[in-house]
């Protein structure tokens, strides 16, 4: 019988610096097969398991990448890493992802705060190869700071494909090369409202994402043309342990992602 | 089948296995699940052992993997030394059919299930603690409970054994009885018929948050987590890595959790999601009355009473029920 908790161990071939306190690990696993927003549960033996969002392209069978923020003890663990150093995945867990059939042929307006960019990025990537048909994609990319801004050298080769529009808590400390507003993410619905017909996908810290709903509700977005990806605490990743239960889901198996139409009855669910 | 017979079963069992049985501790002391060799102690009276049958298929601490120069190597599950659960009864069997389920997938659960013989039973000559069982009982409900053996204590005394299982019929086979039914299992669900009592409560919590209902409970709640831990469908954990780390020796363990404590659905960056008792005991009750149906279209209470015994501040599962039944009937 196979051993479902059992981590496959892999070599980091990358490490990038995605921000003073963020990384971008390149880990030697081909041929694994995922859709954009499916995650991993990634250990290091005597530092234990958490999970981390599928960060690289589906299509490239060649490696994965995950995008780590330093906030706790595995994840300081894993900073102190180098290429060539051993980790273990899991995975991938989760549905695959977006809806794509609701998504193909539809204008996307993607939400991102903070590390919500990072299976983004998995999605934008994807899109930009062209395989998959959906009309336009608009970002909306909202960071504390400008250091905080992952992906900056990729954003334009981003916006060969999509509409990105990046929204900072505070007003930069350094010169951009690209567009920008300060405050809140929920300002961009003003300043360059979403394309009519969306199908809107969110991802970030639950105050973000109940500020974007009520953005998304006044311009008319129905419950089934809402995404969110949720964040909960996971030990096992499928669907036993009880740690990422929401109502009669788990977000481990049945997520992360989920319509809204079908999480909205559920209390405190943002 | 005589008491004789029986006896002489037990003693086979207990020659070959690790025998647990409900044993009363001491006369009005605590009536527990303990490992027996004098088959005198077992205690089929009727009553529930004050804690489920959890701790011999899911132990408090499993080691899942040694560390051994930072590398995981899977916990040796060849050891585990053959058991017997003896003496199990009927809400407890119905736990113990759902563990099968959620487990399915779980190598170290079921490792540990294909080295136990299940030998459940009900005395109906005695006062039992599950008599809305015993209704059901007359409704063939063996059919969808999951043993190897099945023992009736008849009013009379007298006793019908029944097999479940293979293992059961191999068992009962070798210790020279031939004299049993077998009983075919038909799956968790009763076929095309579920449970309207269940349906209606996984209803009333899905369709309406009932605030006046949790708040009160949040505040009576202390969130001690005894229910948890008496409740036979209790059974999350936590994964826990320990390491020496000069030697790159340790262990990855998984432990017994319960909902009710504080850092239960804490993630990276302190956020939790219940954050208070309101939540927490509305979240323990999910699990029951909607996860579990939902998934496995089976209540996720089996109806034992222990949560509201453990209760400190008599937090009564029947009432909730009640007001929830209630809640189900509006609009």
């Amino acid at each position: 019988m196979e051993n479902i908790y059992q981590p496959q161990v892999v070599k980091i071939i990358k490490i990038d610096n995605l921000a003073l306190d963020a990384k971008l690990f390149r880990l030697d696993y081909k041929n694994l097969k995922f859709f954009p927003g499916q995650f991993v549960d990634v250990s290091i033996p005597g530092f234990g398991e958490a999970p981390f969002g599928l960060a690289s392209s589906p299509t490239n069978q060649k490696y994965i990448e995950i995008g780590v923020r330093k906030v706790g003890s595995l994840t300081t663990k894993l900073h102190e890493l180098k290429v060539g150093d051993k980790l273990g995945v899991r995975g991938p867990l989760g549905q695959g992802y977006w809806p794509l059939d609701k998504i193909k042929k539809r204008n996307v307006l993607i939400v991102a705060g903070g590390c919500g960019i990072l299976p983004c990025r998995s999605l934008i990537l994807w899109a930009q190869e062209g395989a998959q048909k959906f009309k336009d994609i608009t970002i909306y990319y909202g960071a504390r700071e400008c250091g905080q801004l992952y992906f900056e050298k990729e954003f334009k080769k981003w916006q060969q494909k999509s509409n990105l529009f990046v929204s900072l808590d505070t007003k930069p400390t350094k010169k951009l090369d690209y567009g920008y507003q300060v405050g809140v993410i929920t300002k961009l619905f003003k300043t360059n409202p979403p394309l009519k017909g969306s199908v809107a996908l969110v991802i970030g810290p639950p105050v973000m994402a109940r500020f974007v709903l009520k953005e998304l509700k006044v311009l008319g977005f129905t419950d089934e043309d809402i995404y969110f990806s949720l964040e909960r605490r996971m030990e096992c990743g499928i669907g036993i342990c009880q740690h990422c239960a929401i109502g009669p889901y788990y977000v481990c198996q049945d997520g992360p992602v989920f319509c809204w139409a079908d999480i909205k009855n559920i209390p405190d669910i943002l | 089948m005589n008491y004789k017979q029986l006896t002489s079963f037990f003693k086979y069992l207990a020659k070959n296995n690790i025998l647990y049985s409900p044993v009363l501790e001491k006369p009005g002391g605590r009536f527990l699940i303990q490992e027996v060799t004098d088959i005198s102690e077992i205690d089929l009276n009727g009553r529930l052992p004050d804690y489920p049958w959890r701790e011999q298929l899911l132990p408090q601490q499993e080691i899942l993997f040694n560390i051994q120069q930072n590398k995981l190597l899977e916990s040796d599950l060849n050891k585990l030394l053959p058991q017997v659960l003896l003496g199990v009864g009927l809400p407890d069997l119905r736990a113990l059919t759902l563990y099968d389920l959620v487990f399915e997938k779980d190598k170290y659960y079921q490792a540990r299930k294909r080295k136990t013989l299940v030998v459940g039973y009900i005395n109906l000559g005695a006062k039992s603690d599950y008599t809305h069982w015993h209704k059901q009982y007359e409704e063939n409900i063996l059919e969808h409970l999951k043993f190897d053996v099945f023992i009736e204590i008849v009013k009379t005394g007298q006793i019908k054994v029944f097999s479940g299982s293979e293992k059961g019929q191999k068992i009962l086979e070798a210790a020279g009885i031939k004299d049993y039914q077998h009983i075919d299992y038909a799956g968790a669900v009763l076929e095309g018929k579920l449970n309207q009592e269940m349906v209606a409560l996984q209803k009333a919590m899905q369709s309406k948050y009932n605030k006046k209902l949790w708040q009160s409970l949040g505040k009576k709640c202390l969130a001690c987590g005894k229910c948890a831990l008496v409740c036979p469908t209790c059974f999350c954990f936590y994964a826990q890595d320990q390491i020496e780390l000069d030697k790159g020796q340790g262990k990855r363990t998984r432990c017994w959790d319960t909902c009710f404590y504080n850092n239960f659905s804490k993630v990276a960056g302190g956020n939790k999601f219940q954050d208070n008792n309101a939540k927490r005991i509305h979240f323990w009750y999910e699990h029951k009355f909607v996860r579990i149906p939902a998934q496995f279209q089976i209540s996720g209470c089996v109806g034992c009473g222990r949560c509201t015994k453990a209760c400190p501040v008599s937090i009564d599962i029947l009432k909730t029920k009640k007001t929830l039944l209630k809640d189900s009937r509006k609009k």
